[in-house]
């Protein structure tokens, strides 16, 4: 998509404003409904359509993501424009500086439409915790969109962005890219500077890529991943480009059928899952089987680390420097406790008390120290997968989205997770593509995870197998949906 | 079951505060939660050490950063270029 719209504003089919425009009022008209943005920044996504627009009439030549519009998920940090996290804590926040991903889109041109709604401070996989209200999906509006870059998915799968920036902790793009139909790729731990992302859970965040189709994905990816001193855990060495990757044959490529991730899917997506394999298959690609025996702990172990790290970030938040101050309090103490008690949802406050019990002298060795020691151990199980096959294949999700409030409580809720956590726990590349419908035509996804920095590889698959899907396999909108 | 003494050791450890309607919800919750995640005390642990990801570190040289003004730009309350803060104690 991005490729024949740069084309048509070379070749002056449309300028670069009337495209921004046409966002702009598509957002106008259906965000309401959707609740994708909690920001639009229209004035300064004008702005730079116009520079776009004055370049092609000076005859310069333009890059591939000038004048494409983009939406960023609300806890990427933007200079000067409200970043809340989905949070009332800061709902008046405005960074003073761009994060890394920002500043390089910036230099690209990309046109920044607003600012997407997600699950307060990305914790959720629903999209439904956010202080702005939850995101709805553009199949069926009283259905989640997933989360916690919920957002970012609904504005890519309702043509309110070309493609959207978001973050993925233990599956905050892959889920909602599944449930909203669109590519959503989460890199290598280490491929994108995390600088002036806000973390919620250090060792496991990465900001990635949602995009209508996996050259879109590419394309981006490849502008945003770079080395960058200002993250340590960015890496400094050269990456191999995804897009130049993606014509290349799947011959010889082994892919690995994860067989646990795939106990307890439903028919439906079970058949859509096969139709894929036998569809890398006719590609080229060899099947074999491989198995993660404990993969059912990556679950357990990702809500310790996760809710662990999440209580020590978190702690920054005291109403001092930034962030939403309680009006009313008689000293310091009160003025922390109260700032926070207002300014946090519950699901964050509830993460927060849970992470402290984990970090408790008393309590660190059983669950802390030990979620460590099981995830060295997952990720050399996860390893010793990459010995047999290129590729990790499973579903990202067990099923299609469910209706808003379907899940009341906070296990059944992390639970959603179960396909996509490990990917972060081992710092590895994944990417979620549509893989067809169910019955009532909300969109599954399928999984692919790459080897470490082998996002080329793993693009490169997902490419494939997207030129291979018939029409009638990709999601379509339709009655209670919202296009332009 | 998680008990009071416990909520409240957490309640302070985490500078929040719940009424007691809220308490009996979150260890509801809690409680859930935990039973979950104990299943990894039963884990065959393949490894003595635990997980790490790499990290390169940089010269701890002074670069240009923020100025005082952009760090303050988002402060509740500040006065001459410092953060102001509630009075602690009688002078």
């Amino acid at each position: 998509m991005i490729r024949a719209l740069h084309e048509a504003l070379v070749r002056k089919k449309l300028s670069a404003v009337e495209l921004t425009d046409k966002y702009l009022s598509a957002i106008n008209s259906y965000d309401s409904a959707l609740n994708s943005y909690i920001t639009v920044t229209e004035r300064e996504a004008r702005a730079t359509a116009r520079l776009v627009d004055k370049k092609i009439a000076n005859g310069e030549e333009i890059g591939l993501l000038e004048g494409i519009p983009m939406s960023v998920k609300d806890n990427i940090s933007t200079k000067g424009i409200i970043t809340s996290c989905g949070s009332k804590m800061l709902k008046d926040y405005k960074p003073v500086y761009d994060a890394y991903a920002v500043e390089q889109l910036r230099l690209e041109g990309a046109v920044l439409l607003g600012k997407t709604n997600m699950d307060e401070f990305g914790m959720g996989s629903t999209g439904e915790s956010s202080y702005y209200g939850a995101t709805r999906n553009p199949y069926h509006r009283n259905f989640v969109s997933g989360g916690s870059s919920g957002g970012a998915a609904v504005s890519v799968a309702a043509d309110l962005a070309v493609f959207g920036l978001g973050s993925d902790t233990g599956g905050s793009i892959r889920l909602p890219a599944s449930f909203c139909g669109v590519v959503g790729l989460k890199p290598s731990y280490g491929a994108v500077s995390r600088y002036g992302l806000i973390a919620y859970a250090s060792s496991l965040d990465q900001i990635g890529v949602l995009g209508k189709d996996t050259e879109d994905v590419a394309i981006v990816f490849d502008r945003i991943s770079k080395a960058d001193c200002r993250d340590s855990t960015c890496h400094k060495h050269k990456r191999s480009s995804a897009v130049s990757e993606l014509e290349k044959p799947l011959k010889g490529r082994k892919i690995g059928v994860l067989t646990e991730l795939f106990q307890g899917v439903s028919s439906e997506l079970e058949q859509s899952l096969q139709q894929a394999i036998i569809q890398f298959r006719y590609l080229g690609a060899e099947i074999v089987e491989v198995s993660v025996p404990d993969s059912t702990l990556s679950l357990p172990v990702y809500y310790i680390l996760a809710c662990g790290e999440c209580a020590s970030n978190l702690a920054r938040f005291d109403g001092v420097r930034y962030g939403a101050r309680a009006k009313h309090f008689e000293s310091i103490e009160e003025m922390i406790v109260t700032s926070r008690n207002e300014g946090f949802g519950l699901e964050v406050k509830q993460r927060i008390m849970m992470g402290n019990y984990f970090l408790r002298s008393a309590n660190y060795d059983d669950y802390y120290r030990t979620a460590q020691r099981v995830r060295a151990s997952l990720c050399k199980d996860v390893e010793q997968c990459f010995a047999k096959a290129d590729l990790l294949l499973s579903p990202t999700v067990h099923t299609s989205a469910f209706p808003l409030g379907a899940l009341k409580d906070a296990v059944s809720r992390y639970q959603t997770d179960l396909c996509t956590v490990l990917a972060n726990l081992c710092g590895l590349p994944a990417v979620s593509v549509p893989c067809g419908v169910d019955k009532t035509g909300l969109p599954f996804g399928l999984q692919l995870m790459g080897n470490k920095f082998c996002e080329h590889i793993l693009l490169n698959a997902a490419y494939q197998y997207e030129q291979t899907t018939i029409e009638s396999c990709k999601p379509k909108f339709g009655g209670d949906t919202v296009g332009i | 079951m998680m008990k009071q003494t416990e909520l409240k050791t957490l309640e302070k450890l985490s500078k929040l505060s719940f009424t007691e309607k809220e308490k009996k919800q979150l260890q509801k919750e809690l409680d859930a939660v935990l039973l979950f995640v104990d299943q990894i005390k039963d884990a065959d642990e393949k490894t003595e050490t635990g997980f790490e990801n790499s990290c390169d570190l940089r010269e701890d040289n002074i670069v240009y950063s923020f100025s005082r003004e952009d760090l303050l730009h988002n402060a509740p309350t500040k006065e001459q270029g410092f953060f102001k803060l509630p009075r602690r104690g009688e002078y």
